[in-house]
Formats: C-alpha cells, sequence, structure tokens
C-alpha cells in the first residue's frame, strides 16, 4: 500500500450542488480558458504591434480586431460551452459516474445551466467591453446587441441540440469546432472584401436594394442624420423566420437528447438522428453566415453611424461660425481633403455631385474613402465643415458675407501664407468668384518671389473650378490658358468695363508684367524647381512629385506658336 | 410481487430484488436486448453468462438506468424511485466511470459528495484492502488498478443491489482473491443481491447461486450453479452410427474422429440408457466437467439454436 493510501473517513463532504457545479464548471474550462488565452492574444497584439511596427501597422489597421474577436467568442463560445458540457458525462467517455449516482435530472441541469449562464455572461461582458473601448462599434451594438444576444443562445440551444446527431465523441470533436472554424473562414472571406460583393449579388438576387446597408443623408438643415436599414436588417422577416425554425429545430432536437446529456442514453436513434443531422447542419451553416453578417453589419453600421455623427459635429460647427472664421478653418481643412486626395491619386469630384444633388451626400459616393479613414475621425469632422461651408457659399444671405471673407483673407496680408491664400481664392473661384484669385495669381506671376507660387499662380489662371482639374494639363497648354484669361481681365482693367469689379485692386503694369512672364518660355523656373522636385519626391509624396514633373515638362517651350499678337489663341 | 417478496433481511440489512420483463433494446440494426426476462429473488447471487455481444452490458446499462429500452420494464420494489433505486444500488461496469482528470481520491470524494449512502469508514477500508493510490490521476491507472477503482466507486455505499459487468478483468491475483472476498463478505453481512456478469466462469461458480444463459439479447436458460456443475456430464461414446438423432437432454453432441461427445443434462441415466438400447455394442465413458467447460457447451448449445 502506498503512503499516499488514506481513508476518507475523515475528508469533509462537499454538498452535492457544489461538487456537481465543480464538476461542470471543470468540464467547461478547458475550452473557455482556450478562449480567454485566445482573446487576450489578440487584444495584447492589437495593442502591441502598432508600438513595434507602426508603420506596417498603419497600413493593415488592426484596430477593432480584438472587439471582433470577442465578438465573434460572444457568438460561439457559448454554443462550444453547451457542447462540453453535453459531451461530458455522456457514455462514450467512460464517464457514467454521474449518471450512476442518486441525482435528480433536475440538479444534473441545473448545474450544467448555470455553468452555462456564467459562460454566456462572462463572453457577453468581455464583449460589451470590447464594445465600449471601441466608439465605432459601440455606437453599432445598441441596434444590432438583441440580434447577437438571440444567435448567441440559438448556438447554445444547438449546442445541446448537437447530441442529437452524434453521441460519438469523436464526430463531436470534429462536429464541435465545425462552428467556429466555419465561422472564422467565412469572416476572413468578409475581412479580405470578398463577403461585401457576395452579399450584395445575394441581395440583388432575393430582391433587396443593396445600396440599403450602406447609404446615409445629412439634412440641408445639418439636423438628425437618418441612417437607412441595415440589410440584415431589411432581410429581418426572413432572418427571424430563419431564427424561429432554428430554435425549434434546436429545441426539438435538444429536447430528444435530455436524458443523454445528463448522462441517460435516451437520445434519438432512428430516422430522428437523420433528420436532426440535416437540423443540424443547416442551423451551423445559418448561425455562422447570420453571425459573420452580423458582425460584419455591426461593423459597417457602427463606422457609418461614428462618420455621420462627425459629419453631424462639424457641419454643425461650421454653420454656426462667423464668415471671416469658417472662411479662415476652411482653408486648414480643404487642405486636408486634398491631402486625402492626393494619397488617393483620385479625382476629387464628389463636391459637385453634392452640389448637384442639393447638399445630399451619399457614401456610396466617396466609398472610395478606405475604411482606414475612419481611424481619423477628424476627418468626417472636417468632411462635414467642408460641406457646411459649401452650402453656406451657395445660399444667401451668408454667400455674399463669406465671399467677402474669403477675398480679404486672399488678398489683404492676414497672416495666411501663399498657398493657403491660393487655396481660398480658388475655392471662392469654383463659385464663380474670381476676383481673390486673379489678384493674388497676378501678384506672384509679375514679383516672381518663388519657383513654385509662379507655377501655382499660372495653373490657378489656366483652370477654374477646383484646383485638381489642371492635374492633366502640359505646362504650355497651361500658359496658354493662363495667358487668355488674364489678357480678357487685362482688356476689361484697361477699358474699364469692370469698373467697380477691379478699380483699385487691379493694376495695369502688373497685369502687363504677368502677360510678359507667361508670352516668355520659362527657362528660369528649371534649377529651382529641380531642386524643389528633389525635396518634394523624398517628402511629399509621388503624386505631388509627379505633378510638378510634368509642369517642367514643356517649360522651355514657345507659346507664341499658339497665340497670335492680340494674345488670342490660334485655331 | 409484494413489497415483503422484494425484500429479504440479512443480519440486519436488507437486500432487493430484481425484474426485468420483456426488456427490447435496438442500436441501430442491432437489436442488443430482444424481449428479456430475468427475475432475481431478494438476496439472490445471479451469475449472467453470455458471449460478446449477447446483450449483458447492455442489461446492466438498462439495469442503472444509463439505457432506456425501447420496450419492457425494470422494477425493485414498488414505489422506488429512480434516485432511491441508485442510493441503493451499485454498479461496478467494465470500464471505469470516472473523469480523467481527476484523482482517484477526487473521484471517491465526488462520490461521497453525490452518494447519500456513502459509507466513509468502508470506503476506507476498501480503498486499503485494494491498495488504491488516492493521489494518482484516473488517466493514468493500468487497467488493473482502474478495476480496482471502479470497484470502490461502485460499492463505497454498500449497495443493497451489486451490480458487477466484468468487475475482474485485468487484476492481479491478491487482487482478485480480495475482491471475491470482499464481495462475499458483502453477501452474508448485509444480504445484497448480486448481479455478476463474467467470462471467469469460476467466479461466478463461486460467488452465485444461480446462472441465467443470455444469447441475442434474451435469456435462454437459468440454472442453479450447483446443478449446472453437477448435472452437466460429457459422455464419450464410441461407434454411435453418425446417423444417431441427439434427443432430449442432450445439449450439444460433436464427433472427434469414431468418437461422439455429448453433453448431456437432466437425468444422465436414462441418456445413457436410451443409447445402448438402441446400439448395445457402443462403448460409454463418462468424463465428468468443470464450470468452464459446462457452461461452454451450453453456450455452444444455444448457438445452434435458432
Amino acid at each position: 500500500m502506498t503512503s499516499s493510501t488514506a481513508t476518507s473517513a475523515a475528508r469533509p463532504r462537499s454538498s452535492p450542488g457544489v461538487a456537481l457545479f465543480m464538476k461542470d464548471i471543470r468540464l467547461a474550462g478547458g475550452i473557455v480558458a482556450a478562449a480567454l488565452v485566445v482573446l487576450a492574444s489578440v487584444t495584447l497584439l492589437e495593442r502591441m504591434l502598432p508600438v513595434l511596427f507602426p508603420e506596417a501597422m498603419q497600413r493593415l489597421r488592426l484596430d477593432g480586431v480584438s472587439s471582433a474577436a470577442c465578438t465573434v467568442a460572444f457568438l460561439l463560445m457559448p454554443a462550444l460551452v453547451a457542447v462540453a458540457l453535453s459531451f461530458g458525462d455522456n457514455r462514450r467517455r467512460g464517464e457514467l459516474l454521474t449518471a450512476m449516482l442518486p441525482l435528480t435530472v433536475g440538479a444534473r441541469w441545473r448545474s450544467k445551466l448555470l455553468v452555462l449562464a456564467m459562460a454566456y455572461a462572462l463572453f457577453a461582458v468581455l464583449a460589451g467591453l470590447s464594445w465600449s473601448t471601441h466608439s465605432a462599434i459601440a455606437l453599432g451594438v445598441p441596434e444590432s446587441a438583441p440580434w447577437l444576444s438571440a444567435i448567441s443562445a440559438l448556438g447554445v440551444v444547438w449546442g445541446f441540440g448537437a447530441v442529437g446527431f452524434t453521441r460519438d465523441a469523436g464526430r463531436a470533436s470534429i462536429l464541435a469546432p465545425l462552428l467556429p472554424l466555419l465561422s472564422i473562414g467565412v469572416l476572413l472571406l468578409a475581412w479580405m472584401g470578398l463577403g461585401a460583393p457576395c452579399r450584395t449579388l445575394l441581395w440583388s438576387a432575393l430582391g433587396f436594394d443593396p445600396t440599403v446597408s450602406t447609404s446615409m443623408t445629412l439634412r440641408d438643415d445639418g439636423g438628425e442624420l437618418a441612417i437607412d436599414r441595415l440589410a440584415v436588417l431589411a432581410l429581418r422577416p426572413l432572418s427571424n423566420l430563419l431564427f424561429v425554425s432554428l430554435l425549434i429545430a434546436g429545441f426539438w432536437t435538444a429536447w430528444r437528447a435530455r436524458g443523454f446529456i445528463v448522462g441517460r442514453q435516451s437520445a434519438s436513434r432512428s430516422p430522428g438522428r437523420g433528420i436532426a443531422g440535416l437540423a443540424l447542419l443547416v442551423a451551423l451553416l445559418g448561425i455562422a453566415s447570420t453571425a459573420v453578417a452580423t458582425v460584419a453589419a455591426q461593423f459597417r453600421m457602427g463606422f457609418d453611424m461614428l462618420a455621420n455623427r462627425n459629419l453631424q459635429t462639424g457641419y454643425a460647427r461650421a454653420m454656426a461660425m462667423p464668415p471671416e472664421k469658417i472662411a479662415r478653418a476652411s482653408v486648414e481643412f480643404s487642405a486636408n481633403l486634398e491631402c486625402v486626395d492626393q494619397l488617393w491619386g483620385r479625382p476629387f469630384a464628389w463636391s459637385d455631385r453634392f452640389v448637384a444633388k442639393g447638399g445630399v451626400l451619399r457614401t456610396d459616393e466617396v466609398s472610395w474613402q478606405s475604411s482606414t479613414q475612419f481611424a481619423e475621425p477628424d476627418w468626417h469632422v472636417r468632411h462635414g465643415m467642408m460641406v457646411a461651408f459649401r452650402t453656406r457659399l451657395l445660399l444667401p444671405p451668408d454667400r455674399n458675407e463669406l465671399l467677402a471673407a474669403i477675398e480679404r483673407l486672399a488678398t489683404d496680408d492676414t497672416g495666411l501664407n501663399f498657398t493657403q491664400r491660393l487655396d481660398l481664392a480658388m475655392l471662392a473661384d469654383e463659385f464663380t468668384f474670381d476676383v481673390p484669385l486673379v489678384l493674388i495669381a497676378t501678384r506672384a506671376l509679375a514679383e516672381q518671389r518663388d519657383a513654385c507660387e509662379v507655377l501655382a499662380a499660372m495653373e490657378a489662371l489656366a483652370v477654374r473650378g477646383g484646383v485638381m482639374r489642371g492635374f492633366s494639363l502640359a505646362t504650355c497648354e497651361c500658359r496658354v490658358r493662363a495667358y487668355e484669361r488674364l489678357r480678357s481681365i487685362r482688356g476689361e482693367v484697361s477699358q474699364g468695363t469692370a469698373g467697380t469689379r477691379w478699380a483699385g485692386r487691379l493694376e495695369e503694369e502688373s497685369v502687363d508684367r504677368a502677360l510678359a512672364v507667361l508670352r516668355e518660355p520659362m527657362s528660369f523656373l528649371r534649377a529651382p524647381l529641380d531642386e524643389r522636385l528633389a525635396l518634394e519626391t523624398r517628402s511629399a509624396g509621388h503624386v505631388f512629385a509627379e505633378r510638378r514633373r510634368r509642369l517642367l515638362e514643356c517649360l522651355d517651350c514657345d507659346i507664341s506658336t499658339l497665340i497670335d499678337a492680340e494674345g488670342l489663341r490660334k485655331e | 410481487m409484494s413489497s415483503s417478496d422484494a425484500q429479504r433481511e440479512v443480519g440486519g440489512h436488507r437486500g432487493i430484488g430484481l425484474h426485468c420483463r420483456g426488456l427490447k433494446l435496438r442500436f441501430g440494426r442491432v437489436q442488443a436486448l430482444d424481449g428479456l426476462d430475468l427475475d432475481i429473488a431478494a438476496g439472490e447471487s445471479v451469475g449472467i453468462v453470455g458471449r460478446n455481444g449477447a446483450g449483458k452490458s447492455t442489461l446492466f446499462r438498462c439495469i442503472v438506468g444509463t439505457e432506456l429500452p425501447d420496450a419492457g420494464s425494470v422494477w425493485c420494489m414498488p414505489g422506488l424511485s429512480r434516485v432511491e433505486f441508485l442510493s441503493r444500488a451499485g454498479f461496478v461496469p467494465d470500464t471505469l466511470s470516472a473523469y480523467d482528470w481527476m484523482t482517484a481520491g477526487q473521484a471517491i470524494d465526488f462520490v461521497a459528495a453525490l452518494q447519500p449512502r456513502f459509507d466513509a469508514a468502508w470506503s476506507a477500508e476498501l480503498t486499503e484492502l485494494l491498495a488504491i493510490d488516492r493521489s494518482a490521476k484516473v488517466r493514468t491507472l493500468s487497467r488493473g488498478m482502474q478495476a480496482r477503482l471502479a470497484f470502490v466507486l461502485g460499492l463505497s455505499h454498500r449497495p443493497e443491489l451489486v451490480l458487477l459487468d466484468e468487475p475482474l478483468l485485468g487484476v492481479d491475483a491478491v487482487t482478485h482473491d480480495v475482491v471475491l472476498e470482499t464481495l462475499a463478505r458483502m453477501r452474508s453481512d448485509i444480504g445484497a443481491t448480486m448481479v455478476i456478469a463474467s467470462h471467469q466462469l469460476g467466479d461466478i461458480a463461486r460467488l452465485t447461486d444461480r446462472v441465467a444463459f443470455i444469447d441475442r439479447g434474451r435469456v435462454i436458460e437459468s440454472i442453479a450453479t450447483d446443478e449446472l456443475v453437477s448435472n452437466t456430464v460429457r459422455l464419450q461414446v464410441r461407434g454411435l452410427p453418425r446417423e444417431w438423432i441427439p434427443g432430449t437432454g442432450v445439449i450439444h453432441a460433436r464427433w472427434q474422429g469414431e468418437v461422439a461427445v455429448l453433453t448431456v443434462c437432466d437425468d444422465i441415466h436414462a441418456i445413457e440408457r436410451r443409447i445402448l438400447g438402441a446400439y448395445p455394442d457402443v462403448g460409454i465413458e463418462r468424463v465428468a466437467l468443470s464450470i468452464n467447460e459446462a457452461c461452454a457447451d451450453r453456450l455452444r448449445a444455444m448457438e445452434v439454436q435458432p
């Protein structure tokens, strides 16, 4: 006999409830602990990787991954715990111990349900915490939390119902991970962007408008935003029907297997198992796809709502600003928007559509803005301010005050640099008010203080309605257009036809000097621009550099071949 | 059956009887139990003998309720609930029933917590007799150690109905004797009713009053253990023509060359007289059978029956 052989006579006996509870805790503890380790690792990685690899992580944008993991855990883990509890006492693992003890079925179920409730609560709390720390997702939670909870509960029912499908531990061990694997697989597909087109196709096939999931509106008065229902919510009747069917099937299967779950082999043995198996397969697919769609929709909705809230904030703030202040601020947010545009190298044309539609901005029109921008909520605030600024430029009574403020800021010495003043002037020019732009550009050409200023002034004169439209023009074409415009203005100035417009603002001498600069080849700009180009290639990015390089291409062209003696373009 | 019939008081303790009627249970295409009837009186010890797959383990699982039969019933005493039954019955399955993450001590403590009739002193005595290492993990136990632990877990509450399904598989000779002595003590001390399924027929002979032969989910024959040995004899008959047809009392017949080997029961003299009357020239030699041989021949006989 070994020394550790001891009598149990003196050992205190724990109560039956506690013993059962501890046993069930142990049955479920393994997978719960594993899930917690995974969640902790994901959270740690999410926090650590941006610190260790900031640039790479900025591109990858792992923000929200831990929230997604917690959400998936909340959806799946209660179901897996139910599976673990279902199979924990069954005889195929040789664990008749509990079944042979004089316990009521109720006592056995109570213990399992208590453990299950604790697991459910644990993962619900973790998901809730993760949502609360991620503002974008938190906004979407009130809408989808009941649905998420219901799916999680459905998983629990089917976790018990799985017994009706297979009573073999080997098959169960394959079946149990099937649900999370399937879900994670679909989630990854959705994450990589393959899910969205598939969903769109599916929704279109079902007769639903695929855009309803993404559209959002900003009312002209900047008031409350209307969020269209998500496609998932549009499919709510179908989803509810599927959900109730799965719930009933799950309860039926779990009821058939109720004895087995507590150690009695009373699950159905014959045709019912086939039906249960089929139902389970449908349930697994249904739960997994619904879970993934819901998670994706929740994230999308959260991001959309956050973007909209920020838009609304910016819009309201800008609408309340005095003209001078919003004009000055517009330099900042327009520059910011231009940077975004330069980053993506896409035409910055949404503003025109916004104008055309009378102030309704749809996210599908700006969908090219990558979701990476959502990490910068300030962008949407500025976007909202820009919308408000443009609204006020369009609508009286603000319009005139705002244009006057812009002219004052652009032409007077108000502390803004040349680029900022030119940006402001071009914004006004877009709204057919070209005085500030002509003033600034003419002075820059006449004074020739900086090579870039000369080029920018020439480009600004050459185009109307937005800085980016000159992007594809060759320098000589730019020069011709600028020359034509300035010559036309010269005529107005000299003839006095626009008396009040230019009087006291633009001198004939300055216009003549600017015209002379434009008429002659601009070889004198090459050296400083080459130097600037080398710097910008390193610091400002490829798009800016490409733009400057294109301007340099025909810097030396003689445009006299393109214009006649009176300065008009030859046919 | 009245309550007094179902119970028998021995030495201040009561054993309980057990009755199975028309038990049927099918696993897919396999009819594990096919209308099984079995009556065991209080305090009686019955051996269940049958070939592999005959339905012995399934019968035990139906008795303890881990399988619900498709048809038929199992009862012990009128008004005895399942929970009360399990507190008075003890089951030692053929494989250890304990969670593999537990230690042997934890498994015993688990049973102690959930078995209201748990007898701590008796459990400690069993633990000591069988040299159970309480600190050993269940998953690390050898086959023999698992059998010992199963014995302790199943019998620590001094059950009045002891159900043993191959309890001695893998145990060493010393433990084997200890188990048999313990079971004998339980019978004598508390008058426990015992149902033992085993392929070790010598143990059956030592422990049981009666042997029930099971084949294809039915009890084919039930016979007192003493009679099984004393009434079963092997006759080796020389010169018997092959066209001879065995009659009543011959449970099995086979040929070894020119010698007919007959296993007979009931009235052996009458069978000998019948053979000699028909074929006076044959030579008959009577050979005594061990219980193993007696049972094996009966099982063989059951196989050829439709």
